[in-house]
């Protein structure tokens, strides 16, 4: 075979494997690390609530991407979606709070 | 002359001592010490009345974190330290959350009360609406 077609085809082989790898990281994605960046994904998206606790949605993004990050400790990845599920519930529950009280100075006037 | 030299020594090791303070890093707190602040706060605003389940939690992880420390010998390295701190920021975390829902709950709550309140009648010497 001529030399040049074999680095070829074997540059396309690479590249597919590369591609397939890279496929594969997402598919093996832990489930739950999945389900803590949908929630955070939907209160992000939330146009009344995104910008209500700036603070703790901040903690809440970068507690997320460390619970992505893949470990080879089961105990230490289920620590870190642990903390990123409460994080996320946290900015939420403060972002509604902060909603809820801007209707109550509203409702008494002030 | 002595004196003055001696002065001067003085306020070099002054100065020094000075410098050392400002530049020694502050330790970041214990995650036990953090935790236990955390409840504290969460206690504080009452959180045990409405996020129950999250606060009893936090109170078991931060328990479980204090027995493991317990366990460990002075002196020899902590094979549980790990596990310690796992357990301290998530105690941590719940009572932030035990903390935040209960803000949550009790402002919906009163904006609620607030909407259902009927409306105040007006003053009596306010003539009626329809004129008659």
């Amino acid at each position: 075979m001529n030399p040049q077609l074999q680095y070829l085809l074997r540059g396309c082989a690479f590249a597919v494997l590369a591609a397939l790898a890279a496929c594969g990281h997402d598919a093996v994605r832990d489930p739950a690390a999945l389900r803590v960046r949908v929630e955070l994904d939907r209160l992000q998206a939330d146009p009344q609530l995104a910008s209500r606790a700036p603070q703790a949605l901040k903690e809440a993004q970068e507690a997320v991407a460390a619970a992505e990050v893949p470990q080879n400790d089961p105990a230490l990845s289920a620590h870190l979606i642990y903390l990123a599920d409460r994080k996320v519930q946290t900015a939420r529950s403060l972002a509604e709070a902060h909603v809820a009280e801007d209707q109550l100075k509203m409702l008494q006037g002030k | 002359m002595q004196a003055h030299h001696a002065v001067q020594g003085l306020c070099a090791v002054a100065a020094l001592t000075l410098c050392a303070c400002a530049a020694a890093p502050a330790l970041p707190p214990h995650p036990l010490e953090t935790a236990a602040n955390a409840i504290a706060d969460a206690e504080d605003a009452r959180a045990a009345d409405y996020a129950p389940a999250e606060m009893r939690t936090a109170r078991e992880k931060l328990e479980a974190a204090r027995a493991l420390l317990r366990l460990a010998t002075p002196g020899l390295a902590d094979p549980n330290a790990a596990k310690e701190r796992w357990l301290a920021e998530e105690a941590s975390a719940d009572a932030a959350l035990a903390e935040a829902r209960a803000q949550d709950i009790r402002t919906q709550s009163a904006v609620r009360e607030l909407q259902a309140a009927p409306v105040a009648p007006p003053p009596a010497d306010a003539p009626a609406p329809n004129g008659g």
